[in-house]
């Protein structure tokens, strides 16, 4: 390789001075002139119908500058894709999760904001909550959206080639139903949000942001002000995991509140409010049901996801699509068919980790291995002999221009000294191989690759400005 | 997370602190270390009017070597405690206990071993928020008349976590509470009243001054098992005092055996330690009995409300016995030798 | 509840702050004198993201009342560096990646300065169980843990150790 003055040689990273001397700014360290501190009302109740709120004896507490609530909004609801709009960033009508936004408050301090948000009545109808997926499926209770029949807020079909025919031809056929739990990223940094609105009445905002866009869309239709009158700011963020990608609803509280104040506001979350009102991984039930032939070569595949969405769609229409996308990038298929179901239970909602969803056919390589073990194929060899080559088109008619998976197996078998520890390892002790594959950059209008504009100074050096398609 | 309002009261000896406990008993919390009261005031689960602060009482800091026995201040740090050399030879369960509290930076240099014994009964159910907790019923400990670990139970089922206490109990220490103008002392399995909601027998206008360590003869050892190994309360522990025979080294004459963790008290386990008089200290089968015997036992108390399930932590009673056992034999052994 | 005034020692320096009772030393460091170095994770004593030292021992400023910290020395992670010189332990956190998000950094080199202070040459057992009440989201502490063990003693074998 040439010998570059950056590629290939150790770098610090950018900001860590700043980090290590405690200077690096995060959301939580900003202060602006005149800065309320602003809280939110939450939903101690899974499921319920709001039979009023009486916000007066917050409003008549001294230092308090405003309470908002649904009633203050424009009634715009949130969702990733059209069809999908489902969350109103304050709830006027039901909560559907322990943790859902009815209030916000903007006070002096800290301890008026919060003597205020316990002066918030609000008057609740408990309705019966469900928990688990597939008891909301089959619920007979209220619908947690009235408009998703079942409680299935996506589905998401595939059918391609002659599924049921190779099944038939297939020498040996297994079905194995797998879990994969759901997921809090608990971020080091409690979510936090500072908003203003400028000289200019634009909408500047400060939070833990790893997708500027998807912030500053919703905030526009929101507002119903211009996109260019929102401008989201960069600051350093404490841990992301995928889950600080989308709007969070205290940003639009926040900004309501500067709105109404005339002031800055920041909201800072408690650690509790992280863990239950920030996005979360989907829980998985999947069964995979897969025909090979007698070298082991997948010839069909039937999958059924069911994915335990929380209360609101979020990415949902995108996440349902993953397991199926990660699968099929990865390993060759003859013929497969895809039945994802995102399905709304009153829990947190679920949104990105790492990915959109979850980046993984959960149980998929398992089964493989189950497989091989069955037609004693060593687990390496399987996968090389399901292992997508470049120059393929996948079964949804996808190009793979280009890949190394083989190289990848072989490297990282060779590296993990995988041969030598296969079923050699004293007890409790293990080694197991799966690859994956997940989409970045994909053109589809979600995400639009990345870009750089890279500006020459008169000085000789230059100015870099990046964005990254995630 | 912001703290509730107080008043704050730093009195500037023993007898100004029993003074203003004796005033304000009632309203009023004793704030040592904080490592677990500002914590529950921060969930709201306690809502003192008034904090007594301990800062400046430092003659109630010490570990004092005396015949037959330690006494060490209520207010002393677990570090200086972990320090000591003679509560490490002499009463190694205590050691071994103060070793596990928490984590060498959040308790052992603020955390006291007097907040230790002082712990609050915990609960998953009600160790939360305000928030989480009102949208719910009220449990016994919260003050009302529901349990939400064990169904249509009358009385509140919250578990003594505290490490400390187990060593202590095992060890057969007592505790010198102060009040204004008279001190009282007690056994420590005394003062643990097996009530969830008022775990301990001292009422708001006494204080606790100091922790009496019996250290004659015998060896103890104490196990834990937790989640992490720092940070975390254990979910199950066992502290156990061995002692031989004056004339056969080799033969136990007498036994204690404490688990933890378990119940709304530390469980002091007369019988089953009973059952180890008169055996020899490499007896492994004899060792193996007396922690299957305490596992039973202590069975009977456990439920669901500090994570794992039930049943693990059961199983592993008579793992932490059977461990503290062989290690305190052990030291008997090193010790005749 | 009254505010009331009083001087606390922070990094060598007395500095006057008024402050509530309930205000934790948390509160007083990053509301009135903008050290936000220290930084609020859990809050109730969990993570160590708000460790500081207290007369040299490290301790969690969220659960340390303010007022408890008068009549001490106090030093954050604004007073590890001497001006723009950055304290070897500093230093190795950058050579050895063992920064990521950065959240936690603040509270892991305070107990981590607090422990060599102590313990110059420690093994590598000795630090994890040093290092236990401080966690991390990002690093899986391998980072963190050589980046301790090479700052007290640069090793030759290691490419990110300054020689």
């Amino acid at each position: 390789m040439a010998d570059y003055t950056l590629i290939g040689k150790r770098m610090p990273r950018v900001d860590s001075r700043a980090k290590v001397m405690g200077k690096a700014r995060y959301t939580a360290d900003l202060k602006l002139p005149g800065m309320l501190v602003g809280k939110i009302k939450r939903s101690p109740y899974p499921h319920a119908r709001i039979v009023g709120i009486d916000t007066s004896k917050a409003e008549a507490l001294p230092d308090v500058k405003a309470v908002v609530t649904g009633k203050d909004t424009e009634g715009v609801k949130w969702g990733v894709f059209p069809y999908t709009r489902d969350q109103q960033f304050i709830q006027v009508e039901k909560v559907r999760y322990i943790g859902d936004e009815v209030a916000g408050v903007a006070a002096v301090d800290e301890e008026t904001a919060l003597q205020a948000l316990d002066l918030i009545e609000v008057e609740y109808e408990e309705l019966p909550a469900v928990f688990d997926p597939m008891e909301a499926l089959a619920a007979k209770t209220e619908l947690i959206h009235e408009e998703y029949h079942n409680n299935i807020n996506i589905h998401v079909h595939i059918d391609t080639g002659d599924v049921d025919e190779n099944f038939k031809k297939a020498y040996y056929v297994r079905e194995d139903t797998f879990l994969a739990p759901e997921e809090s990223y608990f971020h080091a940094e409690p979510y936090a949000v500072v908003a203003r609105f400028d000289p200019e009445d634009c909408l500047e905002i400060w939070c833990p942001n790893g997708g500027p866009h998807m912030k500053s869309k919703p905030l526009s239709n929101a507002f119903k002000i211009p996109l260019h009158k929102v401008k989201v700011r960069k600051i350093a963020i404490g841990g992301a995991f995928g889950g600080r990608s989308e709007i969070c609803p205290a940003d639009y509280i926040c900004a309501l509140l500067a709105k109404k104040t005339g002031k800055p506001v920041k909201i800072q979350f408690t650690r509790e409010e992280n863990t239950i009102c920030t996005r979360q991984g989907h829980a998985m039930i999947t069964t995979h049901k897969t025909g090979v032939d007698k070298e082991g070569r997948v010839i069909a595949r039937d999958t059924t996801c069911y994915m335990d969405g929380g209360a609101y769609s979020s990415t949902g229409p995108i996440a349902t699509s993953v397991p199926f996308l990660s699968m099929e990038q990865a390993y060759r298929m003859d013929s497969v068919r895809y039945n994802g179901y995102r399905i709304y239970t009153n829990k947190p909602i679920r949104g990105m980790i790492r990915v959109h969803g979850r980046g993984f056919a959960c149980g998929v390589d398992t089964q493989l291995d189950m497989i091989a073990d069955h037609l004693g194929i060593d687990p390496v060899e399987m996968r090389l002999r399901n292992s997508r080559q470049p120059g393929d088109t996948t079964c949804t008619k996808s190009l793979v221009s280009s890949c190394a998976m083989d190289e990848t197996i072989h490297k990282a078998a060779e590296k993990s000294g995988f041969k030598e520890k296969w079923g050699n390892l004293p007890p409790y002790h293990g080694i197991g191989i799966g690859t994956n594959s997940v989409q970045t950059g994909f053109p589809m209008g979600i995400r639009g690759g990345s870009q750089a504009f890279i500006k020459f100074n008169e000085d000789g050096e230059a100015t870099g400005h990046v964005g990254g398609g995630g | 997370m912001r703290l509730p309002a107080f008043d704050y009261m730093e009195p500037e000896n023993l007898e100004e602190a029993l003074d203003l406990l004796a005033a304000h008993g009632e309203d009023a919390k004793v704030l040592a270390g904080g490592t677990d009261l500002l914590v529950r005031m921060k969930k709201g689960v306690t809502k003192p009017k008034i904090l007594i602060s301990l800062k400046a009482l430092d003659d109630l800091s010490y570990v004092k070597n005396e015949e037959g026995c330690i006494r060490i201040g209520a207010r002393t740090p677990l570090a200086h405690v972990i320090a000591s050399n003679k509560v490490q030879q002499k009463a190694r369960a205590l050691h071994q206990a103060c070793e596990k509290i928490g984590a060498v930076t959040i308790q052992h240099h603020r955390g006291t071993l007097g907040g230790n014994i002082l712990q609050d009964n915990r609960c998953h159910h009600y160790n939360q928020s305000d928030f989480h907790r009102s949208g719910r019923q009220a449990c016994h400990k919260d003050g009302g008349q529901i349990c939400y670990s064990r169904d249509d139970s009358d009385r509140c089922h919250s578990t003594c976590q505290s490490d400390g206490a187990a060593a202590l109990m095992a060890l057969g220490a007592k505790l010198i509470i102060a009040r204004k103008g008279d001190e009282r002392e007690v056994n420590l399995d005394a003062f643990y009243t097996a009530d969830g909601i008022k775990p301990h027998a001292i009422e708001p206008h006494e204080l606790l001054r100091e922790i009496l360590v019996p250290v004659g003869c015998g060896h103890s050892a104490y196990e834990r098992l937790s989640y992490r190994s720092a940070i975390d309360y254990p979910i199950v522990c066992a502290g156990v005092w061995l002692r031989t025979d004056e004339y056969k080294k080799d033969t136990i004459d007498a036994a204690r055996i404490v688990v933890g963790a378990m119940g709304r008290a530390p469980l002091l386990l007369s019988q089953d330690a009973a059952f180890l008089k008169g055996k020899q200290l490499d007896d492994t089968a004899a060792f193996e009995k007396a922690a299957e015997k305490s596992m039973k036992s202590a069975a009977t108390f456990a439920v669901h409300n500090v994570g794992s399930t039930v049943e693990y932590r059961c199983e592993m009673v008579s793992l932490m016995v059977l461990r503290a056992l062989e290690q305190a034999a052990q030291a008997a052994e090193d010790a005749a030798r | 509840m009254e505010k009331m005034t009083m001087t606390l020692n922070i990094n060598g320096k007395p500095q006057e702050v008024m402050i509530y009772p309930n205000d934790t030393l948390l509160d007083v460091l990053r509301d009135e004198l903008d050290l936000t170095g220290s930084k609020e994770s859990c809050g109730e004593g969990i993570c160590g993201s708000c460790t500081v030292h207290m007369d040299g021992k490290p301790v969690r400023a969220c659960l340390t009342l303010a007022l408890e910290a008068w009549g001490t020395e106090i030093k954050t992670v604004e007073g590890l560096a001497h001006g723009d010189d950055l304290s070897d332990l500093q230093q190795s956190f950058i050579d050895h990646g063992a920064v990521q998000c950065g959240f936690c950094t603040p509270g892991m080199l305070m107990s981590a300065d607090a422990f060599l202070h102590e313990t110059p040459a420690p093994d590598e057992e000795a630090i994890r169980k040093a290092l236990a009440g401080n966690i991390c989201r990002c690093t899986g502490y391998a980072k963190i843990v050589t980046a301790v063990a090479h700052a007290a003693k640069p090793s030759d074998d290691c490419p990110d150790c300054k020689k």
